[in-house]
């Protein structure tokens, strides 16, 4: 047990049981703000483990940017966010599912042995290191990043697009363009 | 000879400047001002190649953010024989369009169009990175998209454009990939081989892969096919230059190039050879049931790229090189003349309309006769047989699968090609109206012919003198076969059985366009009917689709359920293997 | 208990939660709020792996991750959303049909 067990303890039970409390809960708004205090719980947790630009990443990409997107989305919703009852026969499955996921995790990691963990030196974890890192090694992956988000967005204005409601006018407003490509002169 | 050679990319960029800017002004004479350019490109070539020599041009730190980004050129006798090629084949495509264009309004645009693809072409062959490769590579793209889409008023030219173009940036994007992974220094094309250059990313594997899928985009190999046949909605002088001789053999020639590190990657050579003969088998047969004139010529092309895939991908460089060296000028003789039928029957290209019009152009009848027989691999009075010969036995030598398919194939080239000329050429006319002369406009398009029907009959003795030019670049290369031997004569055979099935079929039968066996040939007459046995067969392969097709429910909640019991499994399973 | 192995547990505990809770709902966006859980305990696992042993290399991969979080919860609420538009209180055992 490190220095740095107590608080890891912390923040692991928290994100456990922000986690249970997403998948429980039982209007999608507190769903929401279960998410929120699971990623913040993240981030502390990264934080203590010194990957610094990562925790502050997941405070700003996720928290600020994917909670709320999903804190959006639920409060725009129509329904209010009911949902049907799952059946008992789904929830017997996935907690066996869950169960077996676990056993079988934590069979494979009593079996592991991790390398004793030397307290690694700020530096070769900081923000230049990633970055050389990013645009050494992994700079496929991060390249590849760029038009992942472009087809992220295409997507999801294509995915909208389609199934916007037909105007009940008289007169039709053009809402989309004409999918071909016609040239005129 | 060869410093000039390495700047010969822009003997073509005065005459672009000159033409676009209207110069000479007057309609009919739009476009001369490019004239000069290829002919000069082609003497220049000539004499680089006669004279020998080599000589690299290297300006460092031109783009730094890539691991070699220093402008090289390499003029050596492998790019001079290319440039040969390009300067020979654009000069006569440049002549044959002054007639074949000269009731065009847009010629100028074509002309200044024409310029580019050939200044990008040559840049592409003499470029001695991957960095200025990629240049000229996404070059030629552009400039063979504007001229897919010339004619802008003709429905599909576009989406034809832009199908070649989509193809195109896949190859882009693959040796885009591989100018970024290669190690810091190591971007030279002849280097490539190197252990030092080697050492990036998945190694030497990695960088054939990317290399064979760039060149598969740009050649029309394999699933990258489809838009060579849709690029026939171009003019047919470009189907000519780009689509037959040049671009399209660009892939062949960076795979040539890169030999050696294809040599080290032998799965990688295998999946090439492998894909050159599926897609020449392929091609073949698609060429049978085009009703277009240029989609049945330009799945020929498919086909014979092929062949020089294969070539490269046994293990026999100088084959395929050799091959399109003799298919460039054989194929764009092919597609001048057709254009002369097509320009002659007022733009049509079907084969139903232009049943039977060809005997109203004697150069054109003659010259596609010619192309045909040294399709075909005709021994001694044609080139095809040469190069053709020269592939085959290296295959048959090294891997005889791929080598005897390639032989089998010969029959479906005889058959297509001899579709094609006996429709077109020999058969009786539907409508003897429908041929239209324009003495003016003919002459040059006649005549751009007779070079190539030189080539496409003497090329192949150059092949002895071509080895003994490039052996010291290609490494060992095997004999060439001898003119006449028992394998060329067999598969000029096989060729020359198909040919004459074809005559046969085609001239007989009035309305036949297709070989479609298994059509009702008349009314009345019983269609085919299948034994009891094969429906028990087809019943029984829908009974297991369907109890397979019960997996795919579409329902979310099973996919996932199926996918975590999965995860568990592997788990688990990893858990008692270890 | 080490503290890597405290990390790890709940890396498979979070990850078995997101599990349980994907397959538990029938409402698209509590569904995907669940596999956001799942995704955020494989980045917690590969941040610990940097911690350990991968260095900055590992932490250039969570920072990948995190893009690739954010592109798929966009791209799953415009498909939950689009959900939606079949019926008020959507149901994803419904949406077998493939259909426009």
């Amino acid at each position: 047990m490190g220095p740095l067990f107590l608080p890891l303890a912390v923040g692991c039970a928290v994100a456990i049981a922000s986690a249970l409390g997403v998948v429980v809960a039982r209007r999608p708004v507190y769903a929401a703000l279960f998410l929120l205090v699971h990623s913040l719980s993240l981030a502390a947790l990264f934080g203590i483990l010194s990957v610094a630009i990562v925790a502050v990443g997941q405070i700003v990409i996720y928290s600020g940017a994917i909670v709320v997107l999903f804190l959006f989305v639920v409060t725009l919703l129509p329904s209010g966010g009911r949902e049907l009852a799952a059946g008992s026969g789904r929830i017997l499955a996935a907690c066996v599912a869950a169960g077996v996921v676990i056993v079988a995790l934590a069979a494979g990691e009593a079996a592991a042995s991790l390398p004793a963990p030397e307290p690694a030196p700020d530096a070769a974890l900081g923000v230049a290191a990633v970055g050389h890192a990013l645009f050494g090694s992994l700079l496929v992956a991060f390249e590849l990043t760029a038009p992942l988000l472009l087809v992220a967005i295409v997507g999801a204005v294509v995915i909208w697009r389609r199934h916007e409601p037909t105007p009940r006018t008289a007169a039709p407003t053009r809402v989309s363009e004409p999918r071909r490509l016609v040239i005129h002169r | 000879m060869m410093p000039l050679l390495a700047w010969s990319w822009v003997f073509t960029l005065p005459g672009l400047l000159l033409t676009a800017l209207g110069v000479p002004s007057s309609r009919n004479k739009a476009g001369y001002a490019s004239l000069a350019g290829p002919p000069l490109l082609l003497l220049v070539a000539l004499a680089a190649l006669l004279n020998g020599g080599s000589y690299a041009v290297a300006f460092d730190n031109w783009l730094p953010f890539l691991p070699d980004g220093a402008y090289r050129a390499l003029a050596d006798p492998l790019s001079a024989l290319l440039l040969a090629i390009l300067g020979f084949v654009a000069t006569l495509v440049y002549f044959y369009s002054l007639g074949y264009m000269a009731t065009d309004p847009a010629r100028r645009r074509f002309f200044v169009y024409l310029d580019l693809f050939v200044a990008a072409m040559a840049l592409l062959v003499l470029a001695g990175n991957l960095a200025v490769l990629l240049i000229g590579w996404t070059g030629v793209g552009i400039s063979s998209f504007l001229l897919i889409s010339f004619w802008r008023d003709r429905p599909g030219t576009l989406s034809a454009g832009l199908q070649a173009l989509a193809a195109n940036a896949i190859g882009d994007g693959a040796l885009l990939l591989a100018a970024s992974i290669v190690p810091t220094g190591c971007g030279a094309l002849v280097t490539l081989q190197t252990p030092r250059c080697t050492g990036g990313p998945g190694g030497a594997e990695f960088l054939a892969l990317l290399l064979f899928v760039a060149a598969a985009a740009k050649s029309a190999q394999g699933p990258l096919y489809f838009w060579l046949p849709n690029a026939m909605a171009g003019p047919t002088p470009i189907s000519a230059l780009i689509h037959a001789a040049t671009m399209v053999a660009a892939g062949v020639y960076l795979l040539v190039r890169s030999h050696a590190l294809l040599a080290l990657a032998p799965e990688v050579s295998l999946a090439i050879a492998v894909i050159g003969v599926a897609t020449a088998l392929g091609a073949s047969v698609a060429s049978l049931y085009q009703t277009n004139f240029k989609k049945g010529i330009a799945y020929s092309t498919v086909a014979q790229l092929g062949y020089m895939f294969a070539g490269v991908g046994v293990g026999a460089p100088f084959a395929g090189l050799f091959h399109l060296f003799t298919h460039a000028s054989f194929k764009a003789l092919l597609f001048l003349a057709a254009g002369i039928v097509i320009h002659g029957a007022g733009g049509r290209e079907s084969l139903s309309e232009l049943r039977g019009l060809g005997r109203f152009f004697p150069f054109s009848r003659v010259g596609f006769l010619i192309g045909s027989l040294a399709l075909i691999g005709t021994p001694l009075v044609t080139a095809g047989s040469f190069s053709k010969d020269a592939i085959i036995d290296a295959a048959i030598a090294k891997q005889p699968i791929i080598g005897w398919l390639l032989l089998a194939g010969v029959i479906l080239t005889g058959l297509y090609i001899g579709r094609l000329f006996s429709i077109v050429y020999l058969a009786p006319p539907v409508d003897v109206h429908a041929a239209h002369h324009d003495a003016q406009s003919e002459r040059p398009m006649n005549w751009s012919l007779v070079p190539l029907m030189v080539g496409a009959i003497a090329f192949g003795w150059l092949g002895s003198w071509l080895q003994a030019t490039l052996a010291p670049l290609l490494g060992e290369i095997e004999a060439l076969p001898p003119p006449i031997d028992p394998r060329g004569l067999l598969a000029f055979a096989l060729g020359a059985v198909g040919f004459g099935l074809a005559w046969w079929y085609f001239t007989r039968r009035a309305e036949a366009v297709a070989m479609a066996p298994g059509q009702p040939v008349a009314e009345g007459e019983p269609t085919y009917r299948a034994a009891g046995w094969v429906s028990v067969l087809a019943d029984a392969g829908y009974a297991v689709a369907r109890s397979l097709s019960r997996v795919q429910s579409g329902g979310l909640p099973r996919y996932a359920m199926g996918s975590f019991i999965g995860l568990a499994l592997i788990l688990l399973l990893r858990e008692a293997i270890r | 208990m080490s503290s890597e192995a405290l990390v790890l547990a709940t890396s498979a505990a979070l990850f078995a939660v997101g599990a349980a809770g994907a397959l538990v709902h029938r409402h698209p966006v509590a569904m995907l709020m669940a596999i956001e859980i799942m995704l955020n305990a494989a980045n917690l696992l590969i941040v610990l792996g940097a911690r350990v042993r991968g260095g900055a290399d590992a932490e250039g991969a969570a920072l990948v991750v995190l893009v690739l979080a954010a592109a798929e919860a966009v791209i799953g609420l415009a498909l939950a959303l689009a959900l939606f538009r079949r019926k008020p209180v959507p149901d994803v055992d419904a949406a077998a049909e493939l259909r426009g």
